[in-house]
């Protein structure tokens, strides 16, 4: 009888044994990440961001902190997508070496808004500021919220230069100029201005020169 | 020696009271933000209230908080009397208990202020990570500790899915926030762009599967055959199901990053993954539900049956969606989309909330030394309230999903774009209403829940509650299983 | 992709998969000791959980076979495989390429058609106007509104009246379009002081004709002078400059006294962005088209 239930019986020892138990569920549920994660992170290290993109100068950084900070990505996606109705709506679609220095990514998950990925430049910087402000004033169809404080907030330059010097620990190219200058680049600059900044650069400071705008539309 | 162990449902209690105040904080704060995106005022121009800064609060607080306090209360509700043995460590547990309150209110307070990683469903900065760290661990000692000690030498199908789920998500959690603080408030992830998006999507995804799923299977399936009283149905199936879910479901993440800079073979791998998926989903859905052969009277009168029954149908339904929205196309039309809120809240209020609330309804009165709930009327009432919102919820967010997704592509025939996207916004804003009054409805279920309960613990105030020794009186004997059907 | 990462992927993906292939083809026929009524024989909880040992269901085993078939397909057609390529050859961006192409071949000879015609005779043509107001809304109604009526918030011009700042017809629309504009007013509150910005708004509403104090405007009429270098001797602006015509109702921040005040202190600076890198040539001819009927339309009411 007990013959009988050769192959059960590897299952019942597992069955009986918590610590094998908790041993083979670690290695099989690391499988799927061992295979999709550490080729595309060693490749990440060997790819060298493209021509053109640099890491943000000290404003554009602190723009893109408090953009992170606000949490815009759970309704902006800065990803178009490689698909027709998106490149001839926003642009040529976004390449991985533009968000090389993106920590996190925001490439988003939801479009309750429209993509950002190339929105620099779109509108003037006027607009972006009363957009930010209060965005039915300038869109009267928007549901975005009002972010009227942004203007009332100073951007603090010794925390700028203390996160510059953070990235590039952890290797993004800063020199020693940029990130003695970081204070006085800030110096004065609301955190609205400082937003302002990161969004028109979106696009064009970080695309690639070989990245010629397509035909837009329609 | 057994006469004078008895399990420890004191901790049990704790998690109890807190998955139902955090239940009822985290689906407030989802009903408000809701109003938001209906009626954008709601947020007063005040930073803490505006959606953005909102939204993390509403999905920790169901997630972890919720979710959390419910899933490692009934772990250690689960392992004690699977296993026959007192939980091990009880002042670990007890730790567990408070540190997981800590770290829930900590990044509740600070997420709203701005102190964030913002990666989604990881927003809470490296310090509160380092707790939950601490924490997770501390639990998955307890738990296995506890399993370590029991009297049954077999390990039930259950504990098999809370260890993984312990597993998965420390691992998950570690490598997902890796980082390096600026300052107390600031830290930067030691991934960037792709890397960082393969990374969060993994995370992401599998904290789905193993908080949302593997989690929750684990309650179902301790919870299901004793409401049902009936055997699980069948013991192959569950080998069968929980090694190719917990396996399979890890390559599934890079499904959410379709026709991105992710590079296309991982896409592909992401999606025949996300497909075979489905095996192990729907094996597991009618592992659950086929218990109920013999048993369907019940829904009649079991309000804690209904809401499993029905958690289950969502468990299938929704995982069913998901294979298929990895599929390519489709996710071409419903990545970006109102879909995508549709199909997690399908999972989310339909499978997670469910299961968990009809385990609550099932565990709530041994817990308390009651031998039912207060009211049973007030146990129909929320069933009501709950499927009618989940449904009003599911069915607005579907349908202004795919009203998005057409209206982005829809093409005139000479080839130029039909609508602005301003346009496709103006089209679904009435549905965000729609959406809110769904939120209301399920909210409204909740505070009924927590009216039960409260006074269902009446007595349980009222005087210590006796412990209840091991091994015995769990069960009645009403509870004894029928005997099984025949076999088909 | 180098030869070791992919081995390394196939090796975890059949390592994977045939795990959960092997289990699917066992679980169905292993088997497993199993009592007379049924059940493993393992109790838990006291007797409350059994286990089952039912067959697994028909429809779950054709389902799941037919999940690995079209996974396994999948896999071997697209790329996915370590570095295998896919039988098809197919990546995203060529599918992109091709949808493109096929949606180029419709769209292309329309455009080919309004290529480097006139914006007014455009704007004579129904599928070119409807285009255009897409692209309108899309690109341009963020600042303009969606029906062109301009904002005073940030002083976007109304485009559907017959006034113009820079000139309204097809050529101007054109350039004013595709190289943007800046319209930069100096301020003038270090040359004026309080009293004398106050009766120069006060002349400034009374050339429109609108309510203001005639002993302050006419205070205020010698301080134009300055403004006449830009705006003109009698307020009609310039449109080479940018400067608005003063004299007609039309608001472009706003005629009231304390915004034309502010206007004089502060000073204004517009910009409408240049969208030659973003627009063809031809989309920016679309959308002149659009704003050049609505205007004409409404001029003719």
């Amino acid at each position: 009888m007990a013959g009988g239930y050769r192959g059960y019986k590897y299952f019942e020892a597992i069955e009986k044994r918590a610590g094998l138990l908790g041993i083979l569920t670690a290695i099989m549920v690391s499988l799927g990440g061992l295979a999709e994660i550490t080729p595309i992170f060693m490749a990440a290290h060997e790819v060298k961001p493209a021509l053109g993109v640099k890491p943000y100068d000290a404003l554009r950084l602190a723009g893109k902190d408090i953009y992170v900070r606000e949490g815009c990505y759970l309704c902006h996606s800065q990803m178009i997508r490689a698909l027709r109705a998106e490149t001839e709506r926003y642009g040529p679609f976004s390449t991985a070496e533009e968000s090389v220095y993106d920590r996190p990514h925001q490439w988003g998950s939801k479009r309750t808004g429209p993509d950002l990925a190339r929105v620099g430049g779109k509108y003037s910087d006027e607009w972006q500021r009363q957009h930010l402000r209060d965005p039915r004033s300038v869109v009267p169809e928007s549901n975005m919220p009002s972010y009227p404080w942004l203007a009332q907030a100073l951007v603090d330059g010794d925390d700028i230069a203390a996160r510059m010097r953070t990235l590039r620990f952890l290797g993004d190219p800063y020199s020693d100029a940029d990130i003695a200058g970081a204070k006085a680049a800030v110096s004065g600059q609301t955190e609205l201005d400082a937003v302002v900044a990161y969004l028109q650069g979106l696009g064009i400071a970080n695309e690639p020169t070989n990245a010629k705008p397509q035909q837009a539309a329609p | 020696m057994p006469k004078t162990e008895t399990y420890n449902d004191q901790v049990v209690r704790l998690f109890l009271l807190a998955a139902a105040v955090w239940g009822i904080i985290g689906m407030s704060v989802g009903v408000w933000i809701a109003a938001e995106l209906a009626w954008p005022f709601w947020n007063f121009d005040v930073p803490f209230l505006t959606f953005s800064r909102l939204r993390p609060d509403h999905t920790f607080g169901v997630i972890f908080a919720f979710g959390g306090s419910a899933l490692m209360g009934t772990c250690y509700y689960v392992v004690q009397r699977t296993g026959h043995t007192r939980l091990a460590f009880p002042r670990v547990a007890n730790l567990t208990f408070w540190g997981w309150q800590l770290i829930c209110v900590l990044a509740m307070l600070t997420m709203p202020l701005g102190i964030t990683q913002s990666k989604e469903y990881a927003e809470p900065e490296w310090f509160i990570d380092i707790l939950i760290a601490v924490v997770w661990v501390s639990f998955g000692f307890v738990f296995f500790a506890t399993l370590a000690r029991r009297r049954i030498r077999h390990i039930y199908v259950a504990n098999w899915y809370y260890g993984a789920f312990i597993i998965a998500v420390g691992l998950l959690h570690i490598v997902n926030n890796l980082a390096v603080p600026v300052s107390l408030t600031k830290s930067y992830p030691i991934y960037s762009g792709v890397v960082d998006a393969m990374v969060q999507w993994w995370y992401g995804h599998n904290a789905v599967a193993f908080f949302l799923t593997a989690g929750f299977l684990g309650m179902m399936y301790y919870f299901v055959p004793r409401q049902a009283q009936q055997p699980l149905w069948s013991y192959r199936f569950s080998i069968v199901n929980f090694w190719a879910l917990i396996s399979i479901y890890m390559w599934a993440g890079s499904h959410h990053l379709m026709y991105t800079a992710l590079p296309d073979w991982v896409q592909s791998v992401g999606m025949a993954f996300s497909l075979i998926l489905l095996m192990p989903s729907w094996g597991s859905a009618a592992n659950g539900l086929l218990t109920f052969n013999g048993s369907w009277h019940k829904l009649k009168t079991d309000p804690a049956a209904k809401f499993m029954v029905i958690a289950l149908v969502f468990y299938a339904a929704s995982t069913f969606e998901g294979s298929m929205m990895a599929i390519k196309t489709v996710n071409a039309l419903s990545h970006y989309t109102d879909w995508t809120v549709a199909h997690v809240h399908s999972g989310s209020i339909g499978w997670v909330a469910m299961i968990t609330i009809g385990s609550l309804y099932a565990m709530a009165p041994r817990a308390l030394g009651r031998p039912a709930m207060h009211s049973n009327t007030a146990m129909e009432w929320h069933f009501w309230l709950h499927t009618t919102g989940v449904l009003l919820y599911v069915l607005a967010m579907w349908v202004a999903g795919v009203t998005e997704g057409l209206m982005w592509r829809a093409t005139n025939p000479d080839g130029s774009l039909t609508h602005a996207f301003i346009d496709s916004l103006l089209a679904i804003k009435p549905l965000y209403a729609v959406r809110w009054l769904g939120g209301m409805f399920v909210l409204a279920g909740m505070v009924v829940m927590a009216w039960n309960l409260w006074h269902t613990a009446a007595h349980a105030r009222a005087k210590l509650i006796t412990p209840i020794p091991v091994p015995i009186p769990e069960p009645e004997t009403a509870q004894v299983p029928a005997p099984l059907p025949a076999m088909g | 992709m180098s030869p070791f990462w992919s081995g390394w992927i196939m090796f975890l993906i059949v390592f994977n998969l045939g795990i959960t292939l092997f289990l699917f083809l066992w679980g169905p026929r292993v088997k497993i000791p199993t009592l007379p009524d049924g059940t493993t024989g393992h109790v838990w909880a006291h007797g409350v959980l059994r286990e089952g040992m039912n067959r697994l269901p028909l429809w779950w085993i054709v389902m799941s076979g037919a999940m690995f078939v079209i996974g396994f397909a999948y896999l071997y057609l697209y790329p996915g495989f370590g570095s295998s390529k896919g039988s098809l050859g197919w990546t995203s961006h060529k599918q992109l390429a091709q949808d493109t192409a096929a949606n180029r071949a419709k769209l292309d000879p329309i455009l080919a058609g309004f290529a480097g015609k006139p914006v007014d005779a455009l704007a004579a043509d129904s599928t070119a106007t409807r285009m255009g107001e897409r692209l309108f809304i899309d690109n341009c109604a963020a600042c303009h509104g969606r029906e062109g009526h301009g904002n005073r918030v940030i002083g976007a011009p109304n485009l559907i009246d017959a006034t113009w700042i820079y000139g309204g017809d097809g050529a101007t629309l054109l350039t004013s379009i595709l190289d943007g504009r800046h319209g930069t007013m100096p301020p003038f509150s270090s040359s004026l002081d309080k009293a004398a910005i106050e009766n120069l708004a006060n002349y400034v509403l009374s050339l429109s004709g609108r309510d203001h104090s005639p002993a302050k405007a006419k205070l205020g009429a010698e301080n134009f002078a300055v403004c006449a270098a830009c705006h003109g001797p009698t307020g009609t602006g310039n449109p080479a400059l940018g400067a608005p015509n003063l004299t007609t109702a039309d608001e472009l921040y706003g005629r009231d006294l304390a915004t034309i005040e502010q206007t004089i202190r502060n000073g204004r600076s517009g910009v409408m962005p240049a969208w030659r890198t973003r627009l063809t040539d031809t989309d920016a001819r679309l959308i002149a088209a659009w704003v050049y009927a609505r205007s004409h339309a409404n001029a003719a009411h």
